[in-house]
């Protein structure tokens, strides 16, 4: 079996919430790649990348010069192809454009492979379970307003789900107490039974973390984690908050590669490894983040499109819960299903997903 | 697929040397438990395990105990059925004859997958090259004769051999006696041959910088130092590595995948190398290929290379492959090497088969 052709177009996709219907800003859009990769045999994989902000015609062009290196390859071999594309890039990689372009490849491969042996991704990587926890995520950001955030969070819990994912380092006139107080009305309003995360997005000092943190902790909120407190790659910094902290710390979406994560888990940052497969690599690398994780005794949950990651978080025995993020839930037909807040994994071979073809005529960019 | 049914036996392989010639002790026996994993539409997984000296037939017990917990489980399902199979263990594992037991069975869940999907293993595992460098090993062994060490180098090297591992740690005997031996083996290979040294854990620290640094000096190139003092001493044997400019190796005694990242957190060996035996199976064995990626070191096999060539070919950091005959006499056919190299095997899953007649000559009641 060989690659034959590879096909990408952009989508500029609406920023919507799906979840409790709080968009964080209605008029814009997400701008993604998307990409097929066909075979001399049949088997078509798809793949997508994401990330490219104002280059994203950059990124699509990558994901084109990478494509055209795969044809005439044996789509089993991922690791050779792999090799062969970092060589290629030269000083394009590690990190940056070049990782996010790989890992669009690195999907449709891993597609390819799951349609051509006719086996479920999940299974296929391991079938550590069928059924996987998720938590919503993308509906309580820090823009709401206190009232509005209450109100989501009520929402939510009313739909069902038994994880979520609020957020603090409030916008513009905030203070410790107000941060504190945000998240002890969010808790009120979903019980004591439901997990709470919360994700600062780097915007947090280490002192603040550590500060903020303690108070969130003696007010009783009971935070499942607290993600990316500060500065991504301050793999010490982080480490000085969880040593800090009792509530769990979480990380690693923003990491590109398996090294950075190495770095990360032996400074001790983080008691859950979050990898993102956009930014990891791809599957191949996820996979590898997540042995080593494993190696560190330490939990993986993923990171956005929760209608790949899931897959990768049943499969491996440390897979803890997948982030739910209604990002591009419109991209996709044949989305696992949620039943009692868990993601129930398909049986259709590969990623199990089309892309829908109705959303690519609506949202394609033109050429 | 369904596992159904499974049959272990024994058999009890000679200790001979076919690759040079000369084997260290020819009356020994090595014991291996023979592993064969059936699913409901037929296909049969292959599994072997081994280092179980005078428990043996514990061990082959234990692999029918955890194949028992298998019949009836999704045989695509490998991790499912670890997390089941160690559960059930509770405290016989980590380590030890559970790590062995479970190993097998995993070797034989991988076969089944790679023939239930048409892909021998190296291909299901990654693909990462047609042809994996290997080395010759278990032919210069410190029980030689120094007269019969020397000859045997020269026909590894007339052979085709392009890589060559031989022993020191030679016992009750002087500096200057075991860099002789490495001098003269170095002289028989040439100087085009990667040589590797094997100490198996028979240094002190101070014994391995001591010699380890004369070796140096006298010029005979060593492409790598193995397991220089106790196998779990991480920070003695970083002290080595940071103390030598001959590449350290190790991990061959380590069982799973977080001893691995004990030892790769201090630093201790330059070159990884994983037995897919005490590991836990293939598997963690790829886990802790993807982890030593991460630390940006090489991976390297120990024993069984009809299994380990697919493994080191799989990942984008396999090194090389130990060349050890030790279970040869029990398949039908193995990978052989040319021009110092072995190519991928092409048959679905392990592309092995049991010799009936080894299992008969060999088999114990």
């Amino acid at each position: 079996m060989k690659i034959s052709h590879i096909r990408s177009q952009i989508l500029v996709l609406p920023q919507e919430d799906p979840l409790a219907n709080t968009p964080e800003d209605a008029s814009a859009a997400r701008p993604i790649v998307i990409v097929r990769l066909a075979t001399d045999e049949g088997a078509e994989g798809i793949g997508v990348t994401f990330y490219g902000g104002a280059i994203t015609a950059s990124l699509k062009r990558a994901v084109d010069d990478l494509g055209a290196l795969t044809i005439g390859e044996d789509p089993l071999r991922i690791e050779a192809i792999v090799a062969k594309l970092r060589a290629a890039a030269g000083g394009a990689g590690p990190a940056g454009m070049f990782t996010l372009a790989l890992s669009a490849i690195d999907i449709a491969l891993w597609d390819i492979r799951g349609k051509a042996l006719n086996q479920p991704l999940w299974k296929l990587l391991g079938g550590s379970r069928q059924r996987v926890a998720t938590y919503a995520s993308g509906a309580l950001r820090r823009n709401l307003s206190l009232n509005e955030v209450v109100a989501a969070a009520g929402r939510l819990k009313d739909k069902g789900f038994r994880e979520m994912k609020t957020q603090l380092a409030l916008p513009g006139d905030t203070s410790p107490a107000k941060e504190v107080e945000r998240m002890v009305r969010v808790r009120e309003a979903i019980g004591p039974d439901i997990k709470l995360m919360c994700d600062i997005n780097q915007r947090w000092r280490v002192e603040q973390a550590i500060d903020i943190g303690k108070r969130v902790e003696d007010a009783g909120v009971g935070l499942f984690w607290l993600e990316d407190v500060t500065t991504h790659d301050d793999y010490a910094g982080i480490a000085r908050v969880n040593a800090a902290l009792a509530t769990p710390i979480c990380g690693g979406e923003l990491v590109y590669g398996i090294a950075p994560f190495r770095h990360m888990i032996e400074a001790r940052s983080v008691d859950y490894v979050m990898v993102d497969l956009i930014r990891v690599g791809g599957i191949t690398q996820w996979l590898k983040v997540a042995g080593m994780a494993e190696a560190f005794n330490l939990p993986v949950v993923s990171h956005v499109i929760p209608e790949i990651h899931a897959h990768l978080v049943a499969a491996v025995p440390n897979g803890l819960t997948v982030e739910y993020m209604g990002w591009m839930l419109r991209l996709f037909e044949g989305v696992a299903a949620l039943d009692n807040s868990e993601i129930v994994l398909p049986d259709r071979p590969g990623l199990g997903l089309t892309f829908n073809e109705e959303t690519v005529q609506r949202f394609g960019a033109a050429a | 697929m369904k596992i159904a049914s499974l049959q272990t036996g024994i058999v009890r392989l000679p200790n001979d040397e076919p690759l040079a010639g000369f084997s260290e002790n020819p009356n020994a026996i090595n014991p291996i438990v023979w592993l064969r994993l059936r699913s409901d539409d037929g296909i049969e997984g292959l599994g072997v395990t081994y280092f179980g000296g005078a428990l043996t037939g514990t061990l082959r017990r234990a692999v029918d105990e955890l194949g028992a917990l298998a019949i009836g489980e999704d045989a695509m399902r490998v991790e499912a059925i670890h997390n089941k199979l160690r559960d059930a263990a509770i405290s016989a594992g980590p380590a030890g004859v559970f790590t062995m037991a479970l190993s097998a069975i995993d070797v034989a869940l991988w076969d089944i997958k790679g023939k239930a999907l048409g892909l021998p293993l190296w291909k299901l595992l990654g693909g990462g090259r047609d042809r994996i460098p290997t080395y010759a090993s278990g032919a210069l062994r410190r029980g030689l004769k120094l007269e019969e060490a020397v000859t045997a180098a020269g026909r590894l090297r007339e052979k085709g051999y392009r890589q060559a591992k031989m022993q020191l740690g030679l016992g009750i005997t002087s500096p200057s006696r075991e860099v002789e031996q490495a001098r003269l083996i170095r002289e028989a290979v040439g100087r085009d041959m990667d040589l590797m040294c094997d100490i198996n854990q028979r240094w002190r620290v101070d014994e391995a910088i001591d010699l380890g640094r004369r070796v140096e000096e006298a010029g005979v190139g060593l492409y790598w130092l193995e397991d220089v003092t106790t196998h779990d001493d991480y920070a003695g044997i970083a002290r080595v590595a940071a103390a030598l400019a001959t590449p350290v190796a190790g991990g061959e005694y380590l069982w799973g995948i977080v001893p691995f990242r004990h030892m790769l957190e201090a630093r201790s060996v330059d070159i990884v190398m994983i037995d897919q035996v005490r590991s836990g199976g293939i598997t963690p064995w790829l886990k802790i290929a993807g982890m030593a990626e991460a630390f940006n070191l090489p991976v390297v096999s120990h024993g069984v290379p009809e299994i380990h060539v697919h493994l080191v070919g799989a990942v984008p950091n396999g090194l090389t492959v130990e060349y050890m005959p030790r279970l040869f006499r029990l398949w039908e056919e193995v990978p052989v090497p040319v021009g110092g190299e072995l190519a991928m095997p092409t048959g679905p899953g392990l592309g092995l088969k049991f010799s009936e007649h080894a299992v008969r000559t060999f088999g114990v009641a």
